[in-house]
């Protein structure tokens, strides 16, 4: 078993609300695991979820772009700093992200927030782990036993508004931290958030999290395809709309636990 | 893959309600202003109830909106709380009965106090960010026959862009002063075609459900009015 094997996958789903009024869904999800460094030995897990702005006309491709240049971004620091991230780095990245979005807004002559998107963001290399976020939903880490949410989803005077990383005050907004290593990381945006989080007291509703994490943790390393086609037509289940009419992300990402087979690799 | 996974749908995620967190549906307070004076009686009168049922049947058939949207009645004249706020799916509308003068003024100050009470109370009881910008729907036919100047001032403190109380719309019926009305609200005014409550009505009942569900952003796009008569 690899030191920084990690077991993953992901997926976006349109909520009903947006069905209904015939809109696309502008949610995005990804997780991707590569090895960037000069050795190409070392491994980058960068996992992120984006919920474009209702009001946002190209909500969707704003998601999509703010995922996209972020980790681009931070794969350049990686290659450039060898494999080591600093927070200045990150808010560095964050506000190029923003600056890029706003670039390719003006040149079709749209406005930045036309593209406005939340962004929540993991990192893992082989000895960092860092979180990031602008706007709602949220990250959960494990470890062991525990799950903890790094930072409470960040909302505006009411309940509809949020953080998005096209606004002016980016980086006011910004949440940048490194964590402790964790064993578990689940990222989702706000159309889980009440299925997810018992949002009065504070807390992670566990077998929320325990419910994918008992057959997430069975999985060899990599990217689990069948369980992110599971995923996404359990975001379409009665169980789940009937609670929420938003579009959806999920991302689960656990430390691997089963050994690779002998012989591969 | 084993073809097994192919051929029964695998299942992935909590399948039991308990396996998910339980949580207050956030609240969307809007108080129905509606002027019942006694030039709305006859036809008027029983257009506008018969469309405050349309209303009500719109939103309870909405799963989350009739948790979401909280109602309010307050009809004048004389300005009277008809019905305090309840979730839409509790909501009954009584049959209102035209009568009096217009006290405009004294009732929008009634509206917006109910307002503020009511996010209060939301934001004590459920959580800060549980409470959605609240409305106040505003429907006369006539012109204040009371000091407006005071409600004026409190509608235009409250409903901008910095100030974000609540968000105050006036609907004028025919033989409305909309002269007054628009110097009463910030946003323009607007003229119901005829006697379309219902219309109206159907139309807020759609425009509520949007704005109770939605997440992100502080503006919802409306669908433009298609009950409004087309001004000059």
């Amino acid at each position: 078993m690899r030191q920084d094997a990690w077991t993953y996958t992901n997926a976006s789903a349109i909520g009903t609300s947006h069905q209904r009024r015939d809109e696309g869904c502008q949610d995005h999800s990804r997780v991707v695991c590569s090895r960037v460094s000069l050795d190409g030995e070392q491994t980058f897990l960068f996992a992120a979820v984006a919920d474009g702005a209702g009001t946002a006309k190209f909500a969707a491709t704003g998601a999509k772009l703010a995922v996209r240049v972020l980790r681009k971004e931070i794969r350049r620091i990686l290659l450039k700093d060898d494999m080591h991230l600093t927070e200045d780095a990150l808010r560095a990245a964050v506000l190029m992200t923003s600056n890029h979005i706003e670039e390719h807004a003006s040149r079709s002559s749209h406005k930045s927030r036309d593209y406005a998107s939340t962004l929540i963001c993991a990192i893992l290399l082989p000895d960092q782990a860092w979180h990031l976020q602008i706007g709602d939903g949220a990250a959960v880490f494990g470890y062991g036993e525990q799950r903890i949410v790094d930072y409470w989803p960040a909302k505006g005077e009411y309940g509809n508004e949020t953080f998005f990383i096209t606004d002016d005050t980016v980086l006011d907004q910004l949440h940048v931290r490194e964590i402790e290593m964790p064993d578990e990381v689940t990222l989702f945006t706000d159309g889980l958030e009440a299925i997810a989080l018992d949002l009065k007291n504070k807390e992670v509703h566990h077998p929320f999290y325990d419910s994918f994490y008992r057959v997430l943790n069975l999985r060899e390393a990599g990217f689990q395809r069948d369980l992110a086609e599971g995923l996404a037509s359990w975001m379409q289940t009665d169980l789940v709309t009937n609670r929420t009419d938003d579009d959806k992300s999920l991302v689960l990402i656990s430390k691997t636990r089963v050994a690779d087979p002998p012989n591969s690799d | 893959m084993s073809e097994e996974l192919e051929q029964t749908p695998f299942s992935f995620g909590p399948s039991d309600a308990s396996e998910l967190a339980e949580n207050p549906e956030q609240r969307c307070p809007c108080v129905l202003l509606l002027d019942t004076s006694g030039s709305m009686a006859g036809r008027p009168i029983q257009e506008l109830n018969e469309g405050l049922r349309a209303f009500q049947e719109e939103l309870a058939a909405d799963t989350l909106a009739r948790k979401r949207v909280e109602l309010a009645l307050v009809t004048f004249g004389p300005a009277k709380l008809e019905t305090d706020f309840v979730v839409a799916e509790n909501f009954q509308p009584p049959e209102l009965v035209a009568g009096g003068d217009t006290p405009m003024g004294a009732a929008i100050e009634l509206a917006i106090e109910l307002v503020t009470r009511r996010k209060e109370v939301i934001r004590q009881h459920l959580d800060p960010t549980m409470c959605l910008r609240p409305w106040i729907w505003l429907m006369t036919d006539g012109g204040p026959t009371d000091p407006w100047q005071n409600a004026a001032a409190s509608i235009k403190a409250g409903d901008n862009d910095e100030r974000k109380a609540f968000s105050f719309f006036a609907v004028g019926v025919q033989g409305a002063n909309m002269e007054i009305l628009s110097q009463i609200t910030r946003r323009p005014p607007v003229s119901l075609d005829g006697l379309r409550f219902r219309d109206m009505f159907v139309w807020l009942s759609s425009s509520l459900s949007g704005i109770a569900k939605s997440q992100p952003g502080a503006a919802v796009p409306l669908a433009p009015p298609d009950w409004t008569s087309v001004s000059s």
